[in-house]
């Protein structure tokens, strides 16, 4: 908590959000209904928070809920029982200061680079220019400045994830939800990704919920990995991970701390898959 | 070259493959343009031979050169630009009219969806009713004059907007509308911002067949009751056996259907110009 400019996003986060409560689910259970008159139980009983400024990874097997935990937060879908609030606030609706990002882009195929970074400022009343000048900064700071005026289909998948990034910080959130945002991309770009995005989290500290599948970019993103388990997901186990930051996702690959870590985190999710299982 | 003009090199080959494609291609154009004027020839020449020799009867058939003439002859004194003037008023009035509402329609029923259940039962009456059958009706509201033909017309078009713009509002990728969602989109900003600019490559696609159904209703309508127009001209020199008339003004029709065609793809490239940068 010495970092310079960190009292100044916790003030921030204290207007945005009312208080600092960052992300708590409690006690959310949650079913679909299926198309033969039933029903099917994706989350049974799961309570935790994330506090604010912390980075969350959440791992389980495939439909064990992480993405319908994930809609919660977003106030895209509401739980069935339980509750779930961010900043405080029960989540009945997308909230002004949360950010999404998925797998694919999401990109508007008819807006160029800048005008989609643009977007969400759009949604928000704010002016042209002011607007135009912040898209401009972010697409600056995730390496894409001069192809602003490309459109999606001339860009790289990389490259329009890259532009994803930056219409989701455009926003300036406060809380961020992210549902497997680099899982599409090659290894290569990925591990890119993964360290531009660490270096402006570990700036701004927002509060981050993180799905993936991939243990590895887990452990080396996160303060702090849930396991959940298979169908109908349970939080299995818990790790803090303690590595010094700044990390380097890449650099920190054939560090000892970082292996053991990995190593507990992929036995508790194999326990997990085979409990349920 | 030294080692340093690799990229040169490349470059330099590059552009060389360039040019040589261009030039097939060049040559490719000239080829399949003299390829069009030898099957032309190849329908045409028969014709006027067959006609010259007796052996294609020139009151059924009429000939190229009669036709010719007509067009020649009709073009240049101004007979048939009234009529001409009187059928595209009249299509570009009911493609407008009809289009206009067709869009509108296709998204009030996209927006609210008992709108559309209660309204879906006699929608689909109308769109399956062969809407020549209503032209006899339309002469009785709206007279021998323009507005019945502007009617019928209106009552294809609609149809083909509506539910080309619905296909397009239903077949939006859903990941756009959530992205958009949780990026904070109010309902109506999901509208204007994602619905309507995601469904106009499907409206463009009922303009293009809107205006062609457009032209093929008015032209209808003026065969079935009319004091004007090139389908009261075809109704005419049909009754009187003129086949180069007939012929002559079914070619002034296909001009304007072809210029109504290029002017909505040109329009559509325009607007479209994100989608074709992947493509060129
Ligand atoms: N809208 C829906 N209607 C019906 N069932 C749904 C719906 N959304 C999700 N489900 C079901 O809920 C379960 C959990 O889905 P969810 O998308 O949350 O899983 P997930 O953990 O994100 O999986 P993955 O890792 O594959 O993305 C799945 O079995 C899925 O079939
Ligand atoms: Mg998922």
């Amino acid at each position: 908590m010495t970092r310079p400019g960190e009292e100044e996003v916790v003030a921030n986060l204290a207007g945005q959000a009312g208080g600092a409560d960052g992300i708590s689910i409690e006690k959310v259970g949650h079913a679909f209904p299926t198309k033969d008159g039933g029903s099917i139980l994706v989350l049974g009983d799961v309570s935790f928070s994330v506090p604010n400024g912390q980075f969350l990874a959440v791992v389980g097997a495939s439909g064990c809920g992480k993405t319908t935990i994930l809609n919660m937060a977003a106030g895209l879908v509401r739980p069935v029982s339980g509750r779930v609030r961010v900043g405080g606030k029960d989540v009945v609706k997308p909230l002004r200061d949360t950010g999404y990002m998925f797998a694919r882009d999401g990109l508007l195929p008819w807006r160029s680079a800048l005008k989609n970074v643009e977007v969400g400022l759009e949604h928000r009343g704010v002016p042209k220019a002011e607007r135009r000048e912040r898209a401009l900064k972010m697409l600056d700071i995730v390496g894409l400045s001069g192809f602003g005026d490309s459109y999606p289909a001339q860009l790289s998948q990389g490259m329009r994830q890259r532009v994803a990034i930056a219409r989701t910080l455009a926003i300036n959130p406060a809380t961020l939800l992210m549902d497997e945002p680099f899982a599409a991309l090659d290894a290569q770009t990925k591990l890119a990704l993964q360290a531009e995005f660490l270096k402006i989290w570990e700036k701004d500290r927002q509060t981050v919920m993180f799905v993936t599948h991939d243990l590895a970019e887990a452990v080396s993103m996160a303060d702090r990995v849930i396991v959940l388990t298979s169908r109908p997901g349970r939080i299995h186990a818990e790790f803090e991970i303690d590595l010094p930051r700044p990390r380097d996702p890449a650099e920190i690959r054939f560090d000892e701390g970082y292996l053991r870590q990995l190593d507990q985190v992929w036995h508790a999710l194999k326990e997990a898959e085979e409990r349920a299982g | 070259m030294t080692p340093t003009s690799y990229a040169e090199n490349v470059q330099f080959k590059l552009a060389r493959q360039v040019d040589v494609d261009k030039a097939k291609r060049r040559k490719r154009t000239i080829n399949v343009v003299i390829m069009r004027i030898l099957v032309l020839a190849a329908l045409l020449v028969p014709w006027q031979l067959g006609v010259e020799a007796g052996l294609i009867d020139p009151l059924f058939f009429s000939s190229p050169s009669a036709i010719l003439t007509f067009l020649v002859t009709e073009l240049g004194s101004g007979g048939v630009w009234p009529h001409v003037l009187v059928t595209v008023r009249e299509a570009l009035m009911g493609f407008l009219i009809g289009a206009v509402a067709g869009v509108a329609a296709g998204i009030l029923r996209m927006q609210f969806p008992l709108l559309a259940d209660v309204t879906n039962p006699f929608l689909t009456i109308l769109n399956v009713l062969p809407r020549v059958a209503l032209a006899p009706m339309f002469v009785l509201w709206f007279g021998i004059g323009e507005g019945s033909k502007i009617a019928l017309s209106v009552s294809l078009v609609f149809f083909i907007l509506m539910l080309n713009t619905e296909a397009g509002i239903k077949s939006l990728d859903r990941e756009l509308i959530i992205t958009q969602r949780a990026l904070g989109a109010t309902r109506t900003q999901l509208f204007w911002k994602v619905m309507l600019p995601g469904a106009v490559p499907a409206m463009f696609s009922g303009m293009r067949l809107g205006v062609v159904y457009s032209l093929l209703a008015v032209v209808v309508g003026e065969m079935i009751a009319s004091q004007m127009g090139l389908g009261q001209r075809i109704a005419f020199y049909a009754a009187s056996f003129q086949g180069d008339g007939l012929l002559g003004t079914i070619l002034i029709l296909a001009a304007i259907g072809l210029i109504f065609n290029v002017v909505v793809v040109n329009v559509e490239a325009k607007l479209m110009h994100w989608r074709l940068h992947d493509e060129d």
